[in-house]
């Protein structure tokens, strides 16, 4: 394995990827800080230009934008009380007050190096805990494959915001557009036109999705009255004193380890690991002033907790095929893109690429690190580029990057009535969440229970006489259970996703 | 979203879930059982949801009754409507006068409907962009744009 990581860090360590992974973190910046986009706008837009990318480098981009985009939501939360993003609502907390008091340059310089360590304990976690589960989950069938696949969906059905029924509803319509094309028998189904042979296309649906729907709401909605606080010019050592980290390491480090698992949990994600770590701290922590008057404690632990779980994100992603964010959903599009299936088979397959993949995430962060030290006093004045020039520019790139995908013009016309429906639903308070994550695990859920039953004859002896699968279906019985009594007792339903 | 608007979108799925099991009837069973099942589920939930959005009509009414403070203000929805049909049109005419020109016009418009009027800009920002959409796609990507009936 040793051999493996070194020629990671080797072939991410090339020119041309360190050069996609800088531009990706400063897409990231810019989009999280554009008000109304996010990261995964800018990774959907850019995902069909990364097809004429190696894969190495495509993903490696994307992962910069994701990771970059994640923080940067932080620094229009510090300085004009605006989160970029919704991990960085949680920084606001404190984060503006500290603002307000003349400490801003202090807490976004918390706020990145707080993401800059969860980002390393992620990537350390993706280096190594990956590898340990990719060699086991290779010895699973379809029936565990398919349990795994089920479970996924409910736990983001059971965590997405809104009541259960929308979120279950928005699951249907995604396993729905999953069945567009050939079935696994090869039957094709609902191809009302030659170009739906093949299913629905996954990049223009999810550049609709992601895109239109902020778009609409930009035009829509007001822009909220801008308070900025200029960073004071006094010079500010924190955190560049050894005495800041005996202080506060534990809050790093505990900070880093919660949102790692949350990360690994499907549909959790860096928005529920920035709260829930926030609250942690805010826990345990007594120390003057309190949490939500400008406590720094509360501005490292949402940062930490929210880029820990971005790449551990993409564990369950690369060794199960099975996404739990937006994000990893994109990523996992830009794999299939190149040719490449997650799952069991692709450390098998292509272990020196995932080796890279890793490797290359350290770097990201680093790069992510130094860029966003240098820009972060530019970061928040992107705050106010207006919508008139927004506008035009997104739509048009959104949309000639959905014909790039396959140079077909039915795929325009597939992102726009994506992004259509991607409205509607959100008009209605359904998430489009379930819905991404429906229309990738679908066919995933559909196949192996496809051969499932080929292999073990019936549903029974192919669920009931695997352990694994069964355990992992009853997993998924109690988490919807789960959810529907804790959104008894709270009515209105969480709102975390 | 209006109560009305959410009625109407419970009622599509019902009937798209409805048309859509119709057309699938003569599927065997292997190809057939899933997707019926799926969209047995979302007629059932878009059922509920439609019932659900009637009993909230009638506490809507009740509680406008008893407010005091009025609803906060969100934009008109026609600008939506005029960009979604300006989109459609910008999608359409790529076949007809290419989609770099396209591309030029539909910028230029909306950044006029968008209230730019200095002159300059509404020419820079569509000149730019098409500029960078060309070296992009045609001299890095090679990727052909559609040129329309005029340039084929």
């Amino acid at each position: 394995m040793t051999h493996l990581i070194l020629q990671g860090f080797a072939a991410s360590l090339t020119p041309l990827n360190i050069g996609l992974m800088a531009l990706g973190v400063v897409i990231g910046i810019v989009f999280a800080s554009l008000p109304g986009l996010t990261g995964a706008a800018a990774m959907t837009m850019l995902l069909p230009l990364s097809y004429g990318m190696p894969a190495v480098s495509a993903v490696l981009l994307l992962i910069a934008i994701w990771n970059a985009a994640v923080w940067a939501g932080a620094v229009p939360a510090v300085v004009m009380n605006i989160p970029g993003t919704s991990a960085a609502a949680a920084t606001l907390l404190d984060g503006h007050p500290l603002a307000m008091q003349g400490h801003a340059q202090r807490a976004i310089r918390t706020s990145i190096i707080g993401a800059f360590v969860g980002s390393i304990a992620a990537a350390i976690a993706l280096l190594f805990v990956a590898p340990l589960i990719g060699n086991v989950v290779i010895y699973l069938g379809p029936a565990e494959i398919f349990a795994f696949a089920s479970f996924g969906l409910t736990l983001v059905v059971s965590i997405t915001r809104g009541t259960l029924a929308k979120s279950i509803i928005s699951v249907l319509i995604g396993l729905f557009i999953g069945t567009v094309g050939f079935a696994p028998s090869g039957f094709p189904r609902f191809a009302f036109t030659p170009n739906l042979l093949s299913g629905i296309s996954l990049i223009p649906a999810l550049i609709g999705l992601f895109t239109f729907p902020e778009l609409i709401n930009l035009i829509r909605n007001r822009r909220p009255r801008i308070v900025q606080v200029e960073p004071s010019r006094e010079r500010d050592l924190f955190l560049f004193r050894a005495q800041d980290w005996s202080r506060h390491w534990f809050n790093f480090v505990r900070s880093a380890v919660i949102g790692v698992f949350m990360g690994i949990h499907p549909g959790a994600g860096p928005t529920i690991s920035s709260f829930i770590t926030y609250n942690e701290a805010r826990r345990v922590n007594k120390s003057d002033p309190p949490f939500g008057e400008g406590n720094i404690d509360g501005v490292i632990a949402s940062d930490t907790g929210a880029n820990a779980a971005v790449l551990s994100g993409l564990i369950p992603a690369f060794t199960l095929g099975i996404p739990g964010s937006v994000d990893t959903v994109i990523i996992i599009a830009a794999l299939t893109l190149h040719g490449l299936q997650p799952g069991p088979t692709l450390f098998m397959q292509h272990a020196p690429f995932v080796y890279t993949i890793f490797a290359g995430a350290f770097v990201a962060n680093i790069l992510m690190l130094v860029i966003g030290l240098f820009a972060a006093r530019w970061t928040a004045k992107l705050a106010l580029v207006p919508t008139r020039f927004l506008l035009p520019i997104v739509t048009v790139v959104a949309l000639v990057g959905a014909f790039a995908v396959n140079n077909n013009w039915f795929d325009v016309l597939t992102a726009l009535l994506a992004g259509l429906l991607g409205y509607g639903l959100r008009s209605m308070g359904i998430s489009t969440v379930p819905l991404l994550l429906g229309l990738i695990l679908g066919p995933i859920l559909e196949t192996n229970l496809y051969q499932a039953l080929q292999v073990y004859g019936s549903l029974w002896s192919a669920i009931f006489t695997r352990p694994i699968a069964l355990a992992f279906l009853l997993l998924s019985v109690a988490s919807l259970v789960h959810a529907l009594i804790t959104r008894r007792h709270h009515k209105a339903g969480s709102d975390v996703v | 979203m209006t109560r009305l608007g959410e009625k109407v979108g419970y009622a599509a799925m019902i009937l798209a879930a409805a048309v859509l099991i119709y057309v699938s009837r003569s599927y065997a069973l292997q190809d057939g059982a899933y997707p019926h099942i799926v969209l047995t589920l979302l007629a059932i939930l878009a059922a509920v949801g439609l019932y659900q959005s009637f009993r909230a009509s009638r506490q809507d009414q009740e509680r406008e009754e008893a407010a005091t403070q009025p609803e906060p203000e969100r934009g008109a929805m026609w600008p939506v409507v005029i960009y979604i049909g300006l989109t459609m049109l910008f999608i359409l005419s790529w076949n007809w006068i290419g989609t770099l020109p396209a591309v030029f016009i539909f910028s230029a418009i909306l950044v006029v409907l968008n209230g730019e009027r200095r002159i300059w800009m509404i020419i820079a920002l569509p000149v730019v962009l098409t500029a960078v959409l060309y070296v992009v796609f045609q001299s890095i990507l090679y990727l052909p744009l559609p040129r329309g009936f005029f340039l084929r």
